[in-house]
């Protein structure tokens, strides 16, 4: 059959078909957990590098209040007030409740060494802390939004892992069905594929975990259990992924 | 001046092209080349398989003006564009792949060039996909699927669509297959396994084009 009637007759036939098949596919509620938390990772980096900028910035003009202020978000609202005549007591306790803190930085302000900054400088350095900060406020409203999502996605599988855990396990493995399939050896070393090639190819050391970590029963585990608390979450989460994939039904 | 390698593969200054169905259109990021008033369109063999298979010297290419060909593992249609070049509006590309990403693109292209279908689903699964095919009757499969069974899929599929004397191409990774044993083993072992069902030809091996890949062309006996 050549492209003559019969075959356009299949082909838009087929055309259609493949259209239909995608927006199924493109359909699954899934999808958009697994965009939100990829984007959720990116808006971590772009913070952290537009904050370090920024802070870095402003302490040529004040390179106290380095030393005083370790959050970075606060820090940044601290920089948006702009020049350091403007940090008086009363100023920054609009922005934080600690009052020894307003007092220290209120007076380091009047002996700091740092340089003049004209209005030019300030409002550049200014503009960048708040887009810092925006950057900041948009993960933390595209963080409940995968909270909600990932509840009803996988409800047991992200009760056990969290919801941002649960939603980068998921973009790891693909889809549900497939963390639902998968060994829990799988599950544990999921996102530490380099580290599992080494070892297959080399012979090194094979990982004990790869995105569970960030998990808090694993990151506190001591040294010698971190592999155990790996293993057996690794297991409670295959557990849960298929419940969920097979049962829809909350247990956990 | 642009010559005739294979049937209409053409060869200038050690580049391959195809003629542009679909003239003034770019697919990816070839070239488009004007001689005598037709347009052609570079294949690129790092962005394609069995670009880097004619580059590396395939002998039998049995793609020729009206064939029809069952593509799996189509992706975006790069490859399958230089196909549809070749075929002609006599001929088709029928591309089945698994990926909804990818099978966007592929759409869009099946859209612009009349001689392409797509099918969104599984090379595994050809009972999926047997109905229509039947009715294209191929005479060509081509198998680019990276996947760890990539040799059952294909004689599955071959089995299913392909006659006597009909071609099969299939690229193997063997990166997918095993990750840590020889890649020469793996294309002999592969090679066996294809012999069992039809009769192998060459195995062209794609380095620089791609690492650890080779090319497998067999014909149903």
């Amino acid at each position: 059959m050549g492209m003559q009637e019969p075959g356009q007759q299949l082909r838009k036939r087929l055309l259609d078909r493949a259209k239909g098949a995608i927006r199924e596919k493109a359909s699954n509620p899934e999808l958009q957990a697994i965009k939100a938390v990829n984007l959720f990772g990116d808006l971590e980096v772009v913070f952290n590098l537009l904050a370090e900028q920024a802070i870095e910035w402003h302490s040529l003009h004040f390179p106290e209040m380095g030393r005083e202020v370790r959050d970075n978000p606060l820090y940044l609202k601290f920089v948006a007030l702009g020049d350091k005549k403007n940090f008086s007591e009363s100023e920054i306790l609009k922005l934080t409740s600690d009052a020894g803190l307003a007092k220290t930085l209120s007076q380091k302000a009047i002996s700091s060494m740092g340089a003049p900054f004209s209005q030019k400088d300030m409002s550049q350095v200014k503009s960048l802390a708040v887009l810092a900060l925006n950057a900041k406020q948009e993960m933390s409203g595209l963080s409940s939004y995968i909270d909600s999502s990932m509840k009803e996605i996988a409800p047991n599988f992200s009760s056990v892992a969290g919801s941002i855990l649960g939603a980068r396990l998921l973009a790891k493995a693909g889809s549900l069905r497939r963390l639902a399939l998968m060994p829990s050896s799988t599950m544990q070393i999921l996102g530490a594929e380099k580290a599992l090639f080494r070892h297959i190819k080399t012979g090194a050391k094979p990982p004990k975990h790869g995105l569970i970590l960030q998990h808090p029963s694993v990151r506190k585990a001591g040294r010698d259990d971190k592999g155990k608390a790996a293993k057996r979450l690794a297991a409670e989460l295959s557990l849960a992924a298929r419940k969920d994939f097979f049962a829809e039904k909350k247990i956990a | 001046m642009v010559q005739e390698k294979h049937s209409a593969v053409f060869l200038e200054s050690g580049k391959i092209y195809t003629r542009n169905l679909v003239p003034g259109k770019q697919v990816y990021a070839e070239q488009l080349i004007e001689r005598n008033g037709t347009e052609y369109r570079e294949w690129i063999p790092w962005r394609s398989k069995l670009g880097a298979g004619l580059m590396n010297g395939l002998k039998d290419f049995p793609i020729k003006p009206g064939s029809r060909v069952l593509y799996l593992g189509c992706a975006e249609g790069t490859t399958c564009s230089h196909l549809s070049d070749i075929v002609g509006m006599n001929g088709m590309i029928f591309g089945v792949d698994i990926s909804q990403r990818a099978m966007r693109k592929f759409v869009f292209l099946s859209e612009e060039r009349p001689n392409m279908v797509p099918f969104l689903g599984d090379a595994s699964n050809p009972e999926t996909y047997a109905e229509f095919v039947r009715e294209v009757k191929p005479s060509v499969l081509v198998q680019d699927v990276s996947q760890k069974n990539q040799s059952g899929i294909f004689i599955a599929n071959a089995r299913a669509f392909l006659k006597k004397g009909d071609w099969g191409l299939l690229s193997i990774k063997a990166r997918s297959i095993d990750s840590s044993a020889n890649p020469k083993d793996i294309f002999e072992s592969e090679a066996s396994e294809i012999g069992k069902a039809l009769s192998v030809r060459q195995v062209v091996l794609l380095r620089p084009y791609e690492k650890d890949h080779a090319l497998i062309s067999a014909q149903m006996h």
